[in-house]
């Protein structure tokens, strides 16, 4: 059984977390309680695992709490993996501490007077809700020039077209490259202009924040055609070039904090209405690179076949550590080959393929990430020539203008690959 | 019997098999009275151009369109939008299979001219909203 909810508490409110737990396990909702050994300094990777195999955290907040420095990092590992913080109330949190941050407003629950059924009710649909919706899937490396976002889009491109799945990409990074991929000038500037981008979700304050009930509204449709139309959306969160504020020191550790509870919240909205949150994200390590790795459920990490693959895996595996506070399990993860079979390289290189795949085949960590299929090099896997139009924006991708069969069933095959890694039925 | 007369005899047989004697006759004397150019010329079936090829607007509208891309049932699609549609209205028309059959629908309403501008004047929209380059600062 999946764990539901980790149910974080201090003993003085244990009959407040009583009712709560009797709630969720009387509805067959499976969870775990904070553990004395667990919660010792020298355990935090530990905590931090057992907070992330849960879907969920219920914080049961109270005086107490506010004070509690295990709650609060129990909190602190919750938003480090993505998962949403669900506020019982066992008594009105005092104003000014960390529970401020840490309260999604839109998941507070008042048990002062017992846990009411209303109140019981909609704890128990948050946790439900935060078990169901789809996947997100951050495709990442720390390498620049590998393919993630021309592969982001190819790849899930036909995961819609061939397998029907609602795909919804979410363009982190502030080159915007993705964005640009799609979407032609002068609708991009309007959508920047309309405060419709990942900067307005970002952004917490006015004249650019925008509210969290108005996240619905930014997706952008990227399948337009009325011919053989699916049922599945293909859309887009928009980025910008603005988005670069958060990758230096220009932005405060409030603005950040507030950012990343933000942008946990659009992924969270978005998770309940598509199968597939793509996260293109930015190479290097930012504050960007912190928000999409906390939201992912699974991280696909591009790789050219070439001498130094391997650096840029180590690196990523190092930096993941680090934002999660705890290993990366190997079922969370998938290594993509992408530009395989280019023969002028090959003339230079080698079999530098073969020597690629079996060099990330041998490495401990990597080897059971490997995807059994690689993208061959191709023409196709490029932007839109310049003189060309594509009023409906998925035309752009290969499957609609590649006539080369062998690059469409790679990408297709890849992306049934990483959605099932991803967990997807 | 030599190779060449036993090919000759078996195709003899074969017409034979085929025609009647008063038709053999006939067919004798044009292989009498023509040389091969002409005969091999007569048996040949005549290709007529395509009616597509005949149809100097379908090509026109064709090449104008190449930019898009599109298929062409998309791209027929975008252009009866383009010249029967107001500017943010929902499209009421049913989708056509291809530009000749957009063709067909809009001649019911516009000159060959017309469609020649109107195809003209869709890619000029897509070029305004798709040209703005990124400029360095």
């Amino acid at each position: 059984m999946t764990t539901a909810a980790y149910i974080a508490y201090e003993p003085e409110d244990a009959e407040t977390a009583g009712a709560v737990i009797a709630a969720l396990q009387a509805e067959g909702l499976g969870i775990v309680q904070p553990l004395a050994e667990l919660r010792r300094p020298e355990a935090a990777a530990q905590l931090a695992g057992a907070v992330a195999e849960a879907r969920c955290l219920v914080l049961v907040v109270s005086s107490v709490a506010a004070r509690s420095e295990n709650m609060r990092r129990e909190a602190a590992f919750a938003l480090a993996n993505g998962r949403p913080i669900i506020s019982v109330l066992a008594e009105a949190p005092p104003p000014d501490t960390w529970l401020s941050h840490a309260i999604d407003p839109q998941n507070v629950f008042d048990a002062s007077n017992g846990l009411a059924p209303p109140q019981r009710a909609g704890l128990i649909s948050a946790v439900r809700a935060s078990t169901a919706g789809g996947r997100v899937i951050a495709m990442l490396n720390i390498k620049g020039g590998v393919g993630k976002t021309i592969l982001s889009a190819n790849l899930f491109a036909a995961a819609h077209l061939i397998d029907n799945r609602s795909v919804v990409f979410v363009d982190i990074d502030p080159q915007h490259n993705l964005t640009q991929y799609f979407i032609p000038p002068e609708e991009r500037h309007q959508l920047r202009n309309q405060n419709r981008t990942l900067y307005a979700v970002l952004q917490s304050r006015p004249p650019h924040a925008i509210s969290r009930e108005q996240f619905n509204a930014l997706p952008v449709a990227l399948n337009r055609g009325r011919i053989g139309q699916s049922k599945a959306a293909f859309d887009m969160v928009a980025g910008d070039e603005r988005l670069f504020e958060y990758t230096l020191d220009m932005r405060s550790a409030q603005d950040r904090s507030e950012a990343l509870v933000r942008f946990q919240a659009l992924i969270s909205q978005l998770r309940n209405r598509y199968q597939a949150v793509v996260i293109d994200v930015n190479p290097c390590a930012t504050f960007l690179t912190r928000c999409a790795i906390s939201a992912a459920d699974h991280i696909v990490a591009p790789v050219r076949p070439e001498k130094y693959s391997l650096t840029g895996l180590n690196m990523l595996e190092h930096v993941v550590r680090e934002i999660r506070c705890r290993s990366l399990r190997p079922d969370e993860f998938s290594v993509l080959l992408n530009g395989v079979g280019d023969r002028t390289r090959a003339r230079v290189l080698g079999d530098v393929d073969t020597m690629t795949r079996s060099e990330i085949q041998a490495a401990p960590f990597f080897g059971s990430a490997l995807l059994p299929h690689a993208i061959p090099y191709s023409g196709a896997l490029r932007a839109t020539p310049a003189d060309r139009y594509a009023p409906n924006p998925i035309n752009v991708t290969a499957l609609m203008r590649e006539r080369q069969r062998d690059v469409k069933d790679s990408l297709t095959a890849a992306a049934a690959d990483i959605l099932r890694r991803a967990g997807l039925p | 019997m030599s190779a060449a007369r036993r090919t000759g005899a078996r195709l003899m047989a074969q017409l034979a098999h085929t025609y009647t004697r008063k038709e053999l006759a006939a067919l004798f004397a044009l292989v009498r009275a023509y040389d091969d150019a002409e005969l091999l010329g007569a048996v040949e079936p005549t290709k007529s151009p395509p009616k597509s090829a005949q149809d100097t607007l379908l090509q026109d509208v064709r090449t104008i369109l190449h930019p898009i891309l599109a298929r062409s049932a998309e791209k027929a699609d975008l252009l009866i939008e383009h010249m029967t549609t107001a500017e943010g209205a929902s499209p009421a028309h049913p989708i056509p299979k291809g530009i000749a059959h957009a063709l067909r629908t809009l001649r019911k309403s516009f000159s060959d001219e017309e469609i020649r501008a109107g195809a003209r004047g869709l890619i000029a929209k897509l070029a305004r909203s798709h040209s703005s380059r990124e400029t360095v600062v």
